[in-house]
């Protein structure tokens, strides 16, 4: 895999995907954004709090029929807890992220068809979306402030920890799933589905000590 | 990497390794009751109690294999509504998140969250993933009594939800809602009794077995017959020299018979259990060991036997090596077997030969309960003969020229249980010795009145 050194601390910075400006350096945690010049410095990102999810940045699999790696890591919390949205550096060229929470994996890639939807413009205006609410068979199950709590890895975006937005999780009846965020930039919407770990066969998963992989999983 | 993450209580100081770290919110200290809040990486105490924790079926940290998947019990509710009362275990692993295990009147069940919404159907029914599903009963309000152990939500004693259960005669959904949330679980029934408590072993404690079960794993002692110093019915023998020698003679005769008899019934009961688990794997001569895992076995027994035989056809003038790992889930300790597949054949002077055998049958013994996964790393090698007896007899052609790349197909039977023939027939040899030694001192004894 080729690398550039970090300007902060001189350590090695895989390029997992090159499509992605930002990086962020694995040993000092320095945010690194990419581009002609090679890497700078543009700030720090949070050390990670440990959790035993079994992904990891280099985790391999397939999504849609595509082969994808995992090439980098955002942590959202919210008062009462948090959890992780994987990249996933697609076969396709696409990009597709796959959050994890409690759990349970959702497969999500943007998508701009719903923004017009009555709600999510009212949404954009600074209207509050409450659980229960419903959109193109979609309904609202999960509705939270949240906090960027840091990053690892290739990135579209930098982490700064002073990141908040609001995020709204919808279900339909046959397990599709709709995300749908808000920061000061905007709105943007993620739509997919729930999926467990055996369904994008995948590879490289992180081994947890007093747990073996299950067997297909290997 | 390490699995857990460990803080201690705020309040009575107890260490807690918190089993799924970065997706618990709560920990219910198992010491004192405490309840703590874990979402943020210092810890904070939410409600201080000083109080022996209520027991529980299954402790916290017991773990055992349900649906084919290994869980831990990281958490424990007991709640009530205005009628029951019951309980709800939080079974964890990281690679399969989360399920529930509720007693109720004595019953069982399994709980999965759902990822999709069940639909209203029309009056007091749901409809989901093809089913209709009719609510038994109003909603109810359900109170949280005790908590013990971590979760992923901000749980506490006291806590009320409004609950009812939707049922279509087999499997039902429960239904919770809470101030800002609604939750849709599935529940399936599991084997009543005490299935599930003895499914589930804890943590440094032996695991729950039949009680006239074989504690001593010697019987089958894997070391054969150095450690397995089988228990003559010496007791039994000792008085029969009082009787006449026919009697005697009958007499051990018969002892022996039946002594013979009962311990292959013991053996086929206590080393026989469970069904054979098959697998493929296709080796190639000269080419590096190839490692499958075969089976996982959940052994309920404290100490049994595990049997896997090897079978394959046709290879000739080659070995395989098959080294077996037992490895156990919980401590990774794994107990190691071997076994040799061989099979030659040739010409010399005295005309064609074979020796060795397709099929090879290796035993592990004294196995003690638990959850394992059994590995085997097999190789094949090519055998050339290195003496010639001249062109005139030859060897076989594939001794000579490899065949390098010619498969072998392995097949394998894993199966839990197994009598260890070897063994018996020591134990039935044993048994009849006195038989011999009588015979001897008779033989003796009559020489000697005649001298």
């Amino acid at each position: 895999m080729a690398s550039l050194d970090c300007p902060a601390c001189g350590a090695e910075v895989p390029l997992r995907s090159a499509a992605m400006p930002y990086a962020v350096c694995g040993h000092c945690h320095s945010v690194l954004l990419r581009d002609d010049a090679g890497l700078s410095d543009i700030g720090k990102s949070a050390v990670l709090p440990f959790d035993v999810s079994p992904l990891q940045l280099g985790t391999s699999g397939v999504a849609d029929g595509v082969r994808f790696d995992v090439a980098g890591r955002v942590r959202w919390g919210w008062e009462d807890g948090s959890w992780n949205e994987w990249l996933l550096a697609c076969g396709d060229g696409r990009v597709r992220w796959l959050g994890e929470a409690m759990g349970q994996y959702m497969l999500l890639s943007e998508s701009t068809d719903l923004l017009g939807e009555p709600l999510l413009e009212r949404f954009a205006q600074g209207d509050a979306i409450t659980v229960g609410d419903t959109l193109a068979g979609f309904t609202a199950t999960d509705v939270k402030q949240v906090r960027c709590l840091g990053g690892e890895g290739d990135l579209p975006f930098p982490t700064p920890t002073d990141w908040t937005m609001a995020s709204v999780d919808f279900r339909d009846a046959a397990g599709a799933s709709l995300s749908v965020q808000r920061d000061a930039k905007g709105v943007s919407a993620y739509v997919g589905r729930y999926l467990g770990l055996a369904e994008f066969a995948p590879r490289n998963l992180r081994q947890i000590d007093g747990w073996a992989l299950p067997v297909e999983l290997r | 990497m390490t699995a857990a993450r460990v803080i201690d209580c705020p309040n009575c100081g107890g260490s807690i390794a918190l089993k799924a770290a970065g997706y618990s919110i709560t920990v219910a200290c198992r010491y004192c009751g405490s309840e703590l809040d874990v979402a943020n990486p210092d810890v904070r105490l939410v409600t201080e109690y000083h109080r022996a924790m209520a027991a529980s079926d299954l402790p916290l940290g017991a773990r055992g294999t349900v649906g084919g998947t290994e869980w831990e019990v990281i958490g424990w509710l007991e709640r009530s509504d205005d009628e029951a009362r019951w309980s709800e275990y939080l079974l964890f692993n990281p690679y399969a998140g989360y399920r529930w295990l509720i007693h109720a009147d004595g019953e069982w069940s399994l709980g999965t969250m759902l990822t999709s919404e069940p639909v209203a159907a029309g009056g007091d029914s749901v409809e989901h993933d093809g089913h209709r599903f009719e609510r038994e009963y109003d909603p109810v309000s359900t109170r949280t009594d005790a908590v013990v152990g971590e979760f992923y939500w901000r749980v506490k004693a006291g806590d009320v939800v409004e609950a009812t259960v939707f049922s279509n005669g087999g499997a039902s959904l429960s239904w919770e809602r809470g101030p800002d949330e609604v939750n849709w679980t599935q529940l399936d029934a599991l084997p009543g009794g005490s299935a599930v408590r003895d499914a589930f072993v804890a943590p440094g404690e032996p695991p729950a077995g039949p009680a006239e079960a074989p504690r001593t794993p010697g019987q089958f002692g894997r070391k054969g017959a150095s450690a397995s110093r089988p228990r003559q019915p010496a007791p039994e023998l000792a008085p029969l020299r009082q009787a006449s020698d026919a009697e005697d003679l009958g007499k051990l005769t018969g002892m022996a018979i039946g002594t013979s008899f009962l311990l292959v019934i013991l053996g086929l009961v206590f080393g026989g259990s469970g069904s054979a688990v098959e697998q493929r794997l296709t080796v190639y001569a000269g080419q590096p060991a190839q490692t499958v895992t075969l089976a996982t076995l959940t052994l309920k027994r404290p100490y049994q036997a595990v049997t896997v035989t090897a079978r394959s056809d046709g290879f000739v003038n080659k070995w395989v090596d098959l080294d077996y790992s037992l490895v156990d889930r919980r401590t990774q300790r794994s107990i190691d077997a071997y076994g040799l597949m061989e099979y030659y054949a040739g010409r010399d002077s005295d005309g064609p030969w074979t020796e060795g055998s397709h099929a090879r049958t290796t035993k592990f013994a004294g196995v003690p309960a638990g959850t394992y996964d059994l590995m085997v790393d097999a190789s094949a090698q090519n055998w050339s003969n290195p003496v010639t007896y001249g062109s005139a007899w030859g060897s076989t052609p594939s001794s000579a020229d490899g065949g390098e790349s010619e498969p072998i197909a392995l097949r394998f039977r894993v199966k839990p249980g197994g009598v260890f023939v070897g063994n018996m027939l020591l134990f039935v040899l044993l048994t009849f010795a006195p038989i011999g030694i009588w015979i001897a001192r008779k033989l003796h004894g009559a020489g000697g009145y005649r001298s």
